[in-house]
């Protein structure tokens, strides 16, 4: 997954980064609505005034190997589980058989009780909501999933588990204001600031650097590595 | 597709009802107070516009918690493209209000016809039809407003707008002739006397360019829209 030069609103500007298959990336932003703008616009919620992106090598029509879950859920609380999952294959492209197959698997990971799949969302609470919501982005069995600050009704260890989505090529990008909660779901973070990339690291280059995986120890890898970089291009900015 | 989720969404949440009432209450109203014509049009053109203004602020109100409820984004990460919302949305709330405004209509013709037997069907029926356009084109000023603006900013614009308009109506009727409200005034105006139906065919004319305008500037609108 690629982004050169995104720009939108006052949130992303000339906003470059390269994601490789298989990342699980937390991006974290200063101010926050950065990180969730970039998430949006990579999910087609939001159209970049510019810029290119990428995703499986393609420009665009990506929208069924793509899932978004947001802190909204985005789902009528008088349908059923059982019907948002049916839609959401249905406007997918599946049917039958095989579309069964994915929402009852689906609705298994996001632990949705059998007794809760056939009822209206509006006599669950929130979670139930938030459950379906990722369900319904499972059902498909996508290979990217955007996950802005989803699932916040739930306990973390419950949140965890749920957002601990295996498969070795499925690409996670986590949207999160609260990174040290979401540290057992990111093998890598993203900083972004002014609405740029700042930075990118792996989780175990702040664990080198006796760094904690908050919003504090990002922000001091990043100045760090700024700082170190400045050194270097001092005596060649002399020199020049 | 979209239209069915939103037509059950406003079944649900009782906005269906509304609009259909609004219209219908109307109908009924003029229906039970018999009066002459001199009386009973305006009286049947000023309820009608009011019940306008409501489908259009219940249209805004609508499209603006479609985007913030993060629903329309649901579709639209789905592969249902931003027209297709907009599209389902219209249809959703155009249905309602025509159905409405068609037993409003009939209403008011039976309550015509039992004060006047010289009321021309076709003198009534054409400021019926601006009514239809006028109507279409409040469902898409809505859908504008909803796309653009914030759910209670995206009513206050609407009601303000079809209040400036019924104003403008009151004060200068004849200036109404080349407004989309024309068609209100065209109705309001309808007596034995006068059944000239050339104004009242203008009017539809000038509503349905209003509702193709701003049916094309929401189109520009959901393209750009965070959903």
């Amino acid at each position: 997954m690629r982004c050169v030069d995104v720009t939108r609103g006052p949130h992303l500007s000339r906003c470059s980064i390269s994601v490789s298959v298989g990342t699980r990336l937390l991006v974290v932003s200063e101010p926050h609505d950065s990180a969730s703008s970039l998430l949006r616009v990579l999910a087609g919620l939001s159209r970049p005034h510019r810029g290119i992106i990428e995703i499986a090598g393609l420009s665009g029509g990506w929208e069924r190997r793509v899932a978004y879950i947001g802190p909204e859920p985005g789902i009528h609380a008088w349908m059923t589980p059982r019907e948002v999952l049916d839609l959401a294959a249905g406007l997918l492209g599946l049917h039958g058989a095989e579309a069964r197959r994915g929402a009852d698997l689906a609705l298994d990971w996001a632990h949705v009780r059998p007794e809760e799949a056939d009822r209206p969302m509006s006599r669950g609470g929130a979670s139930v909501f938030q459950r379906v919501a990722l369900a319904a982005a499972l059902v498909g069995d996508p290979e990217v999933i955007l996950l802005d600050e989803p699932l916040r009704a739930l306990d973390e260890t419950e949140r965890t588990r749920l957002l601990t989505i295996p498969g070795p090529r499925r690409t996670v990008l986590i949207a999160s204001r609260y990174p040290a909660s979401d540290a057992a779901l990111a093998s890598h973070v993203a900083l972004l600031r002014n609405g740029r990339v700042a930075m990118l690291a792996s989780t175990a280059e702040l664990r080198d650097a006796d760094l904690p995986l908050s919003m504090s120890g990002i922000c001091e890898l990043a100045d760090r590595r700024a700082a170190e970089a400045s050194r270097h291009a001092g005596p060649v900015a002399a020199a020049s | 597709m979209v239209t069915k989720l939103a037509v059950r969404e406003m079944w649900i949440s009782f906005r269906l009802l509304a609009v259909l009432v609004s219209f219908v209450g109307v109908g009924v109203t003029v229906a039970l107070l018999p009066a002459p014509l001199p009386t009973m049009m305006p009286r049947l053109a000023a309820g009608l516009g009011l019940a306008t203004v409501v489908v259009a602020a219940i249209t805004a109100w609508s499209i603006a918690e479609e985007r913030r409820s993060g629903r329309a984004g649901w579709l639209v990460a789905r592969s249902v493209s931003r027209g297709t919302v907009l599209g389902g949305w219209f249809g959703a709330m155009a249905g309602p209000a025509v159905i409405g405004l068609a037993c409003a209509g009939a209403l008011g013709w039976l309550a015509a016809s039992s004060v006047s037997l010289r009321l021309a069907p076709v003198a009534y029926v054409a400021p019926l039809t601006a009514v239809f356009a006028t109507a279409l084109g409040a469902v898409a000023m809505g859908l504008l407003a909803g796309m653009l603006l914030p759910a209670q900013a995206g009513v206050s614009v609407v009601v303000s707008v079809g209040l400036a308009l019924g104003l403008a109506a009151w004060a200068a009727p004849e200036a109404m002739a080349l407004l989309p409200g024309g068609a209100f005034v065209a109705l309001g105006s309808l007596t034995e006397a006068v059944q000239g139906a050339g104004g009242a065919w203008r009017a539809s004319g000038i509503a349905l360019v209003a509702a193709g305008a701003l049916l094309g500037l929401a189109r520009l609108a959901v393209g750009r829209a965070d959903l």
